[in-house]
């Protein structure tokens, strides 16, 4: 079993995605053997209400649920974000994602800390990607920063008893990030071939770590490359490929794979 | 299916980007990766002919430590027009080494790179020319001689006997517009790699360009190199073409 912890679905308004339909990424996860994907709107990411994208993404997977765990995005800048979270909760949404780079707040502003503490109060993991794109390339339209290590460090230190999970990190491994015991990292923007993955695992220990791609921001197949090149136990790799993240979403039910013909 | 990668890097004395050439071949090995064309760049300021030669002497001996994987790039420093004609020419006919490797000391389309070209055009050999357009302001002022898809473009027209790689599509900024520039530049190569792997970028590249001018590359970024092209939505002759079969009809063109 695979949980790719990092899907998006959605329009990306600065480049065309070769995939924007559910029915578009499962096929893709067929082909690649991922039986779940986690999933939030891409749309979100510059909506004024993110929560639009958010409906939009519920309507979307709706059909496809035993394949999608949706995850929420919300603007904790934004008005009425306490009530779209009850909202994204009733319709199955396990965690939050958050894009402070786009949503123009830190992560440790007392806003987005509320919205923190009450996701952990709703069990429900964070997840934050670093970069959504290289900025050596960035369309002119699109400034966002990336989110550096120390802020996502201030974040763990406030919120302590909060499950977050970095997404697209690189260099984790050597940073500060990975004694917060609430950090756990997705391995899409880190090498494998020369070994930063394995260094991860034994410095954070293997329950920290899950498998994710970025995908269809970015191609599917890197990722796998990077699992098979995990040079650790098979109790290790499984717990990266899915059942890290399996525990962090809380999915208590079996969920049947059923796959597309 | 052959791997050729055709843009890597080991560290050298005044190199310490690259990896160790031991853990090098130990990842191309993990990947199936049949060769690595490899080169020792200096990345900052203007290299002088003693310090070009050192990082070609450290290409060398890698090359002799491990001749059947890989390859190497003479890197030189176009601003020594005399000594990086020489240079080439030796590296190349006694040394054996495959290719020129230019980085950003100036742009390609300055004249003063012109008697290296002609060099490598006598030589049969290509031109690997770091390049990006990058968008980013305080990324453009960090390398304000880093050459573009038009400063390639116009070297390519003045000499269309050159062989010339656009260095790392997924490394050098704004891939789209390269790729729109270099769309009718037929004797311009560009190499997939870099650490970008936009779902679509090799598709389009081949949609552009025609899969028979792309090479398959890593410039370290290693199951990035690999995971896009076998990822992109196209054939396996195309794969196969961009994976090894173009490289090496480069290489076979080489004088000896």
């Amino acid at each position: 079993m695979i949980i790719d912890f990092n899907v998006y679905l959605g329009h990306w308004p600065f480049r065309r995605l070769c995939v924007r339909t559910a029915l578009g990424i499962l096929r893709q996860m067929d082909r690649s053997g991922i039986d779940i994907a986690v999933v939030s709107s891409l749309n979100s990411v510059l909506y004024a209400d993110p929560h639009d994208g958010n409906l939009e993404l519920l309507q979307e997977i709706e059909q496809y649920s035993e394949r999608f765990v949706p995850l929420a995005v919300l603007n904790p800048k934004y008005p009425g974000w306490e009530g779209d979270l009850e909202e994204c909760i009733n319709h199955g949404c396990k965690g939050l994602r958050l894009y402070p780079q786009y949503h123009n707040y830190s992560l440790t502003d007392e806003e987005c800390l509320r919205l923190v503490k009450r996701a952990h109060e709703s069990n429900l993991v964070v997840s934050i990607p670093v970069r959504l794109r290289d900025g050596r390339g960035r369309h002119w339209m699109d400034s966002a920063r990336d989110i550096n290590l120390e802020e996502l460090k201030q974040l763990a230190e406030r919120v302590p008893e909060a499950k977050i999970v970095v997404l697209e990190a690189r260099g984790v491994a050597d940073s500060p990030l990975f004694e917060y015991p609430n950090v756990y990292f997705e391995i899409s923007g880190m090498d494998a071939a020369f070994g930063e993955i394995d260094r991860l695992i034994e410095r954070v220990g293997d329950s920290r770590v899950v498998f994710g791609s970025g995908f269809p921001l970015k191609y599917l197949q890197s990722a796998i490359l990077k699992a098979k090149l995990i040079r650790k136990p098979e109790e290790t790799v499984e717990k990266i490929l899915w059942k890290n993240a399996y525990g962090l979403l809380g999915l208590d039910q079996k969920r049947p794979s059923c796959r597309l013909n | 299916m052959l791997k050729i990668d055709c843009h890597s890097h080991i560290s050298g004395r005044f190199f310490k980007w690259g990896v160790e050439l031991k853990s090098l071949v130990e990842a191309a090995d993990k990947l199936g990766i049949d060769k690595l064309c490899c080169s020792i760049p200096i990345v900052e300021g203007m290299p002088t002919p003693s310090e070009f030669k050192t990082c070609n002497n450290e290409m060398v001996k890698a090359m002799k430590e491990y001749p059947d994987k890989i390859l190497g790039y003479c890197f030189v420093n176009p601003g020594y027009q005399q000594e990086s004609v020489e240079e080439i020419e030796r590296r190349v006919l006694e040394d054996g080494m495959i290719g020129v490797k230019l980085y950003n000391q100036y742009r390609c389309s300055d004249p003063v790179v012109y008697p290296v070209v002609r060099k490598a055009v006598e030589l049969k050999v290509p031109i690997l020319q770091h390049a990006g357009y990058l968008t980013d302001p305080a990324e453009a002022a960090r390398q304000p001689n880093i050459s573009n898809a038009r400063d390639i473009s116009y070297l390519a027209s003045l000499f269309p006997e050159a062989m010339i790689i656009e260095a790392h599509l997924g490394g050098g900024g704004d891939w789209e517009w390269a790729l729109k520039v270099l769309k009718n530049t037929r004797n311009v190569y560009v190499d997939t790699s870099g650490s970008v792997i936009d779902c679509g970028i090799i598709e389009k590249a081949v949609k552009l360009l025609g899969a028979d001018r792309l090479l398959f590359g890593t410039d370290l970024s290693m199951e990035e190199g690999i995971g896009k092209i076998l990822g992109a939505e196209i054939s396996e002759r195309e794969k196969s073409l961009i994976f090894g079969e173009n490289m090496r009809r480069i290489l076979e063109a080489r004088s000896r």
